[in-house]
């Protein structure tokens, strides 16, 4: 790789039988968002805290570039203070006893303490904090803690930044406004980011390429179209948490009811949100009722003509795969299946609700 | 009101506090943040001295540095008097006993601060000890101060150690609550009532402060 890289490949043990492997690979010479995305406990903000130097794992190996930060087999460890990583906590860890400008320049050295503060409040002015550089912390709302944190681990020029769920701290009504203005804020600063989220609007609107973790383990890795999109096998679909998630424009709205276009096939579905432009469309399984014969008198808005591509036990359902001239995933019951006598390759209509269908803003990558 | 006694008690009381405070603050950072699964053996002996008659940890510390031991023979040599029955000798029995005074309080303000910011202050560059002094002591510092005017405060009030390490040598070891023990021997009842009655007050004083700052801690 000519490219300069982070390449992590490590594990970090909690007892015999617990154990979490990370492995990223990540270019640090231009600006680029990763997240590490699972449910809870899935081990992702070990990850993240080995990669800080916060934590120590057993096996492997972390590079920044050139520099080691860690080597099993030599005992190399950089700790975090050498590592020049800006972090953003959960709960943004602001020094409570300090007021917002001397947060932001503590990390600041060398030059004069005018010099250091000056630079602190040119930073506040930049990411829209100005004027509240004599508050103390607790005289902030959480999105203005939120955007002080992130200036006092910029402040210091990391060459990588670590955000530790940086929207699960707010409050559902700010979470949405931030997140809208995160993502343009962390392109302005332009320093690679590797990110943390069990949330998939989060990692959606804030990220470019997602590792999907489970149970301390990396299960699908890749842009994040592709992974949500295109799920390895079940577990990924479930921790994404939708069987069907498609990549999709909304070419109009009419009366709460978009109609949105994904591989030329119209599809309509219930939009709470003026939602214009690219978007996800999440279908669940258990929402595609399968017929064998178009059906003129439903009034589910939707129905796909589709071809059987596979049928596979899942539980005590059958999961059955179509092509729809899109990926579609239906679920049936065995007595369902015997009466209609599916079977693969047949084709068969699938009916979809218009409200069984949601839509989220999706980003449009140049990569995709 | 045995001048001599009070002054040399309030000599003590200074030196053991200013030890405690070097020597303690190490240790409960370190009981404080270690994740050693030993340090449940070190807090136990830490807490030795609440537990143990003055008498035992006197005797201890006679035997240790008395005339016979390695460290009394070295000290005699230099400073050409035995450790025991000099203000050396109280001294590190004092130390000794005020141990958990200082160290507990000490451990359990440093260990109230939030992890997070001494990781936040990592991760910005600051070492352990720029940590240790900007971060977690300003947001201890009740805790500190609290275990600090215990320690002092429980100086003052010492009797068995010094007497056992001491003996009662009137400008030397003769620390006032022997001279309140001696009064009353003596049927001086007006002298131990005087003295006493000080104590008491100076007591509740230091009681009240550090009570007082239990209120403050600030967090996030």
């Amino acid at each position: 790789m000519n490219a300069p890289h982070l390449n992590a490949s490590f594990v970090k043990r909690y007892s015999s039988d617990v154990a979490v492997h990370g492995t990223i690979t990540q270019r640090i010479d231009r600006f680029g968002v990763t997240a590490l995305f699972g449910p809870s406990g899935c081990g992702k903000t070990t990850i993240l805290r080995c990669l800080a130097g916060l934590e120590r794992p057993e096996q492997g190996r972390i590079d920044f570039a050139e520099t080691v930060w860690f080597d099993a087999s030599s005992r190399r460890f950089l700790p975090p203070q050498r590592r020049g990583v800006g972090m953003l906590f959960q709960d943004y860890a602001l020094f409570p006893h300090m007021r917002v400008l001397e947060n932001v320049a503590y990390g600041l050295g060398g030059a004069s303490k005018s010099r250091r503060r000056q630079r602190a409040a040119e930073l506040l002015e930049r990411l829209g904090l100005g004027g509240l550089e004599d508050r103390l912390p607790h005289q902030l709302s959480g999105g203005q803690q939120q955007r002080v944190a992130l200036a006092r681990a910029v402040a210091t020029q990391p060459r990588l930044l670590l955000l530790d769920e940086p929207l699960s701290a707010l409050d559902a009504g700010t979470r949405s406004a931030v997140r809208r203005e995160l993502r343009s804020v962390l392109e302005q600063l332009g320093i690679p980011v590797i990110l943390v989220t069990h949330d998939m609007l989060e990692a959606a609107a804030l990220a470019d390429e997602v590792i999907v973790l489970d149970e301390g383990r990396v299960l699908q890795h890749g842009p994040i179209d592709t992974v949500f999109t295109q799920p390895r096998d079940r577990r990924v679909a479930e921790i994404v948490g939708v069987e069907s998630l498609l990549a999709g424009r909304v070419v109009a709205i009419n009366d709460g009811l978009a109609d949105v276009e994904i591989n030329g096939v119209r599809l309509h579905a219930s939009a709470g949100e003026a939602l214009i432009g690219p978007v996800y469309a999440c279908i669940r399984a258990e929402q595609v009722v399968l017929e064998t014969t178009q059906d003129a008198q439903t009034s589910a808005r939707n129905q796909f003509r589709a071809a059987i591509r596979a049928i596979s036990p899942e539980g005590p359902l059958l999961r059955v795969e179509l092509d729809a001239g899109f990926p579609l995933v239906a679920l049936v019951t065995y007595p369902a299946r015997e009466q209609l006598n599916l079977r693969e390759g047949q084709i068969v209509y699938a009916l979809v609700k218009a409200a069984a269908i949601h839509l989220l803003p999706r980003r449009e990558h140049s990569s995709s | 009101m045995d001048w001599t006694a009070l002054v040399l008690t309030l000599q003590l009381a200074v030196w053991t506090t200013a030890i405690l405070l070097a020597l303690g603050l190490p240790l409960a950072y370190w009981l404080a943040t270690t994740r050693w699964r030993g340090r449940f053996f070190i807090e136990a002996i830490v807490t030795l001295p609440l537990v143990l008659p003055p008498t035992v940890l006197g005797f201890y510390v006679l035997v240790a540095t008395g005339p016979h031991s390695p460290i009394g023979r070295a000290y005699e040599s230099v400073f050409d008097h035995t450790i025991p029955f000099s203000f050396t000798g109280i001294l590190i029995g004092s130390v000794l006993f005020n141990l958990p005074f200082a160290v507990r309080p000490f451990t359990a303000a440093l260990a109230s601060v939030n992890p997070r910011l001494m990781e936040a202050s990592w991760c910005l560059g600051a070492g352990r000890l720029k940590t240790f002094f900007r971060v977690m002591l300003p947001l201890a510092w009740p805790g500190v101060v609290a275990g600090t005017a215990l320690t002092f405060a429980h100086t003052i009030g010492e009797f068995g150690v010094v007497l056992m390490v001491g003996g009662n040598i009137p400008g030397v070891t003769r620390t006032i609550s022997i001279a309140i023990y001696d009064d009353v021997q003596a049927l001086d009842y007006a002298a131990a009532g005087q003295t006493s009655l000080a104590l008491v007050i100076f007591a509740l004083l230091v009681l009240s402060v550090v009570h007082a700052l239990q209120r403050r801690p600030l967090s996030m």
